[in-house]
């Protein structure tokens, strides 16, 4: 993204470091937004929305609405009250689906900003401004609007009243608030601190009926999956956060939203749907990805050999290695210069570039494994990258603990130390996010590597703390030697606790001995006191009338 | 000859302890640190002298005193409790006569303490077996230097620890003369009254009131009895300290510190801290000392033993401005904030900005010299030192002579060692040239083995002390001064900081390893040692050989039976060259193996007062 001035660099998803937004209507905004309105064209609630957008204490000639009509039959026409610049445009031909409506709408959109929509929310007057401040302040935020959910009936608020509300600053008094409930993700945003603590797991709450994002991060993130006929806003969430973006959500960007979603009637029948779809696409869900043993569509790792001056041997024990991680989601590239492997006659045990043949065939049929020339510069949308070189073999918990590390300490980029001859040997583990967002705020010829320290983390390390070690002394666990392991542990657990059973009847054995040995001394000394000692004391005391005995005797 | 006299130190606010340790002497006790120095010395010997101190502290306060214990066949020192570091009791004997006549000697380890019966075939001078016994305990004779001090009033008591050759005189005097010369070439009074006259018109004489009186004049510094650094400081400061601050409290009959409802260490009222309460303190993030006193004096006292042992000390404004403290030890406390006592860096570097401020002031060392030389007395200089630095690389001369050059607070010479190239190059002249220090310039040819070298430069040095340093390490402006510093309360032959900071060039890195640092050890960075004169001449200098030498030199100094102590390492940063560029024995794996933060780029902590690589931010070993 070309910016004239210095992006913000704000780490993880911290946006605190932006320093606040100035107060609504006190600063003067610059940049024109597109408002994307899909509607399914039922078309009840539709007016009142485009009436809220008419009343938006954004200037009018950086507002510009596109509604989207993906219903069934085309709408003639839009409704009277609307803002000046509102267009209407139709998907293309035998296409459907909100996904498409908002490529087509984005597609159309002129604006810098484009703000999602839904047809079924009535926004405040300052909803736009609200978002709007944001994207002044950095060009890859993506700002969430506060939304509250209201039972409403067809017919029940006309357009002009809504209007009417909104121009008197009124349309808090539209619905109770009291009778409205929140979204699901308003929860997330008080434990986050309004998602300044969340992480790289912030995307998770991105909501799209009403969300706002440059056009420019948009079109970067490769817009709307359509494939996807639910759960879209989580998936293009997913893949904006890959490309860098931050979340934001603003408690100022309020809105009405007319009827409970799809999402809050039929939860249950909703995450069944989405469920085969997103567990597909987005690889932070770990709870999507449990069986063993399959691929995916997006791989949660992409791990990346170079074969050049290797032997076939080394590539094949690290690619190996790889490929028996106990991540099962991980794709290998290897690298090297595949397409100068000319076919031409040759003598095959005495080929210069033998060892390349050989790696190429050994894993030119491996569906998890791909042979490239060049190695594009982002991984995107994958989430994570690690670069292992040749000979090297990262143990099979290694990957899986690599990451949970990176995503612990929020870590960009996570270098190892594998070795040390002229030069350190290095594996280095990359995050697809941190890098993106390097490469939008990163000057010209600065190094990536110090700007990805700004906005996430970077981190040296060891390579045998991970498990990373050389080819030769490289092992794999059988689940055999695992079962038997595990056997192993668990008669041993067995032992340890008869024991410890045998020491806990022993110690309240022993304290029952106690307590009946104090008990007896107790009733002895009683016994001696009053049968014996008193007696005695009396015989003895008195004929001598000694003087502590007679005050003993008083005291008594 | 009566039987059994016993004297006892440092009991005042632990009266339980004595009889506990001392449970087979029932006689009466000698209070000696009352003791007036005036008083009659003992003429009868007697069979048998228990002298009973809490700590090595108090024995060492008890040490000028000596001369008020009889003379006794049987000598029975008890300590009731030793830091953890303090070495064991073993008598370092002299060429006193005393043990020509010894028939037996036990030392008993009795709990945190110690117990040393020693009989003799004739009475001998109680006091002299103190010293020595003494010496042992904390490595070694050590001794206060000139002048010779007469000491006379009850408050005398802590104004001259450790050293057995005062002069104790009455308050009205006179000096008893010594043979041919006079009794000592100062006295110090401790009086209530200033108008009392002294007799002696040779011998000048200071005055000072006793530390619970209210004082009549301006405080300063000089007025509060030193802080003795051989047993108050920071050897045994522990870096990860958990406990919450401790807090000091007005108590019945004197002072504590408490932390909760725990009370960690109880004070006398005249604030005199040991160094068990110290050992005790180490738990402790910090002492808030905020209590409102009306003789300041005591709370000075209190806060100098405290920040000399690197305690960081928290104090309000009021209590910082104390003239007593002296500016140094003021400017210190002001950096001190609560907040920064949670992060570990920022407490040691509080600690070592408290200790250095509170030795340099209030030691024993530096405050007799200023007495001293207010008194109108000359004394020698202080010992200076001179700087091995040796170098292979003609481009890395202008930066080693900076590093040296920025030194501040000692007196240095540096012996310049060109291995391989002529001091007449281009650039290295005008290094040389240019540079405020005065150095003296060995040249070898590149064949000559590097302990050759060294040995060649050091015979050309000067200074009472040799410190080595390399030519690519960074240093703080005080690393010479606190390594300095750290001999002389560690006594030990040879010091060193620890390689605690790595800039590791190849990967661009720095990091921040745990080593145990305030600590006697085997090991110290080679290019921070500082090794006395007469160590090194007594193990005969390097190994003539090419590498490795340093850690030979330790060797030696251990094998000669010397002993090396760690001191902080906030002044040194190691940089670890690329391999090609060096021979490391360790690759840069070893040194991320076990580090404890690290931070991208070049990091100097606030120390070394250089500028780091902008970076924001750095990473810390999870718990």
């Amino acid at each position: 993204m070309t910016s004239p001035t210095r992006q913000p660099r704000i780490p993880a998803n911290d946006h605190g470091v932006l320093g606040g937004v100035p107060e609504l209507g006190e600063w003067t905004p610059h940049l024109s937004v597109s408002v994307v309105v899909p509607t399914g064209g039922a078309g009840d609630t539709l007016p009142l929305t485009l009436a809220a957008l008419a009343a938006q204490t954004y200037p009018r000639h950086l507002l510009d609405v596109i509604v989207v009509d993906d219903g069934e039959r085309p709408t003639a026409r839009l409704p009277e009250i609307r803002p000046e610049r509102t267009r209407l445009v139709r998907p293309e031909a035998g296409r459907w689906g909100k996904p498409h409506a908002c490529n087509v709408g984005a597609a159309a959109a002129e604006g810098d900003v484009i703000h999602w929509l839904d047809d079924d929310v009535v926004p405040f007057p300052e909803h736009v401004e609200a978002h709007m401040r944001w994207h002044h302040l950095a060009r890859y935020l993506v700002v969430l609007g506060h939304l509250r959910t209201v039972e409403w009936e067809p017919g029940e608020l006309s357009a002009s009243e809504v209007l009417a509300a909104a121009e008197a600053g009124a349309v808090a008094k539209l619905f109770h608030e009291e009778d409205s409930s929140p979204q699901w993700t308003e929860k997330r945003w008080n434990r986050t601190d309004d998602l300044r603590t969340a992480g790289a797991d912030a995307f998770a709450v991105h909501v799209g009926a009403a969300a706002s994002l440059p056009a420019e991060l948009f079109r970067a993130a490769g817009g709307m999956d359509e494939s996807l006929p639910l759960g879209e806003d989580t998936e293009l969430g997913y893949r904006l956060a890959q490309a860098g973006a931050v979340f934001v959500p603003d408690r100022a960007a309020r809105a009405w939203r007319l009827g409970g979603s799809a999402v809050m009637r039929r939860e249950q029948e909703v995450k069944r749907h989405n469920r085969p779809y997103l567990g597909e696409r987005v690889p932070s869900f770990r709870w999507l990805r449990a069986t063993p043993g399959r691929g995916y569509r997006v791989p949660y790792v992409e791990a990346v050999v170079d074969a050049r001056g290797a032997s076939l041997e080394e590539v094949r024990a690290t690619v190996d290695g790889l490929l028996a991680s106990w991540t099962p989601d991980v794709s290998v590239r290897i690298t090297g210069p595949w397409s100068g492997l000319g076919e031409a006659r040759r003598a095959p045990l005495d080929d210069p570039d033998l060892d390349l043949r050989l790696i190429r065939a050994l894993y030119e049929a491996d569906a998890r494994v791909t042979l490239a020339d060049d190695l594009p510069e982002s991984c995107f949308p994958t989430p994570f990258r690690f670069h292992c070189p040749a000979g090297w073999v990262p143990g099979q918990d290694a990957l899986g603990r690599l990451v949970a590390f990176a995503d612990r300490n929020t870590l960009g980029v996570l270098s190892l130390a594998l070795d040390e001859g002229d030069d350190v040997v290095r594996a280095r583990l990359e995050r697809t996010a941190a890098l993106s967002r390097a490469r939008l705020v990163a000057e010209p010829g600065e190094d990536l590597d110090d700007v990805v320290h700004e906005v996430y983390g970077t981190l040296w390390d060891v390579g045998e703390k991970w498990g990373v070690v050389r080819a030769e002394a490289a092992t794999t666990i059988s689940p055999q030697r695992l079962q038997a392991e595990l056997e192993k542990c668990r008669a041993r657990s067995l032992v340890l606790q008869d024991r410890a059973n045998r020491w806990r009847r022993q110690a309240t054995r022993g304290q029952a001995t106690r307590r009946r040995w104090r008990n007896a001394s107790r009733r002895v000394t009683r016994f001696l006191a009053r049968r014996v000692a008193r007696p005695v004391m009396r015989r003895v005391a008195r004929p001598v009338a000694l003087p502590w005995a007679a005050a003993g005797r008083g005291r008594a | 000859m009566s039987a059994t006299w016993g004297g006892c130190a440092g009991f005042g606010s632990h009266p339980a302890l004595l009889d506990r340790v001392c449970d087979d002497f029932a006689g009466q006790w000698t209070v000696l640190d009352g003791a007036d120095p005036g008083q009659p010395l003992p003429g009868e010997a007697v069979e048998r002298a228990v002298i009973a101190a809490r700590t090595p502290a108090d024995l060492r306060r008890l040490v000028p005193f000596g001369a008020l214990v009889p003379d006794a066949a049987q000598v029975c020192v008890v300590i009731a409790e030793a830091p953890p570091w303090a070495a064991q009791p073993l008598p370092v004997a002299g060429q006193s006569a005393a043990w020509h006549l010894l028939a037996d000697m036990r030392i008993l380890r009795r709990r945190r303490g110690w117990r040393i019966e020693a009989t003799f075939s004739a009475p001998v001078p109680g006091g002299e077996i103190l010293a020595h016994i003494l010496y042992g305990l904390l490595g070694g004779r050590r001794h206060l230097a000139q002048p010779v001090v007469g000491l006379a009033g009850e408050g005398a008591f802590g104004w001259r620890p450790g050293d057995p050759n005062v002069t104790l005189t009455g308050v009205d005097g006179p000096v008893v003369a010594r043979r041919d010369a006079p009794g000592c070439d100062l006295v110090l009074r401790v009086v209530d009254r200033t108008d009392r006259p002294w007799p002696d018109g040779r011998i000048p004489v200071v005055e000072r009131a006793p530390l619970t009186a209210v004082p009549d004049g301006p405080a300063y510094p000089d007025l509060l009895p030193p802080v003795d650094e051989t047993v108050v400081n920071p050897i045994g400061f522990r870096q990860n300290a958990r406990g919450p601050v401790a807090t000091l409290t007005r108590r019945a009959g004197g002072y504590s510190i408490t932390s909760g409802l725990d009370e960690l260490v109880r004070l006398s009222p005249s604030g005199e801290l040991t160094d068990v309460d110290v050992a005790r303190l180490r738990d402790a993030v910090g002492v808030a000392v905020r209590e409102p006193d009306p003789s300041g004096l005591v709370r000075a006292r209190i806060v100098t033993g405290l920040a000399a042992a690197g305690i960081p000390v928290l104090m309000d404004g009021d209590g910082i401005g104390d003239p007593a403290l002296g500016a140094e030890l003021s400017d210190a406390l002001a950096t001190v904030d609560e907040d920064q006592l949670a992060s570990e860096l920022r407490r040691e570097e509080i600690s070592v900005r408290l200790r250095r401020a509170a030795l340099r002031t209030h030691g024993a060392i530096p405050r007799w010299r200023n007495i001293a030389v207010s008194a109108g007395l000359a004394l020698p200089h202080e010992p200076p030192v001179s700087v091995l630095l040796c170098t292979c690389r003609k481009d890395m001369v202008p930066f080693a002579l900076e590093q040296m050059e920025r030194q501040r607070g000692v007196r240095a010479e540096v012996i310049l060692g060109l291995h391989g190239f002529s001091a007449r190059e281009a650039g290295v002249q005008g290094a040389i040239a240019d540079s405020s220090l005065r150095i003296t310039v060995v040249e070898a040819a590149a064949g000559v083995p590097f302990g050759e070298l060294l040995n060649r430069m050091a015979a050309v040095a000067s200074g009472s002390f040799l410190a080595r340093v390399d030519d690519d390490d960074w240093y703080g402006p005080d690393h010479l001064a606190d390594l300095l510093l750290a001999q002389r309360y560690s006594g030990a032959e040879l010091v060193g900081a620890a390689a605690e900071f790595v800039y590791l060039e190849p990967i661009n890195t720095t990091v921040r390893r745990r080593l145990g640092t305030e600590r006697f050890t085997s090991l110290v960075a080679g290019a921070t040692m500082l090794v006395t004169r007469e160590m090194f001449e007594t193990v005969g200098g390097f190994r003539p050989i090419g590498t490795t030498v340093d850690g030979q030199l330790l060797e030696s100094v251990e094998a000669a039976g010397g002993r090396i102590y760690r001191t902080h390492g906030l002044n040194y940063v190691l940089r670890r060259r690329h391999s090609r560029a060096h021979t490391w024995r360790h690759p840069v794996q070893a040194f991320l193996k076990s580090y404890q933060e690290q931070w991208r780029g070049l990091h100097f902590n606030h120390l070394m007062e250089s500028a780091s690589t902008p970076h924001v931010g750095y990473w810390r070993q999870e718990p």
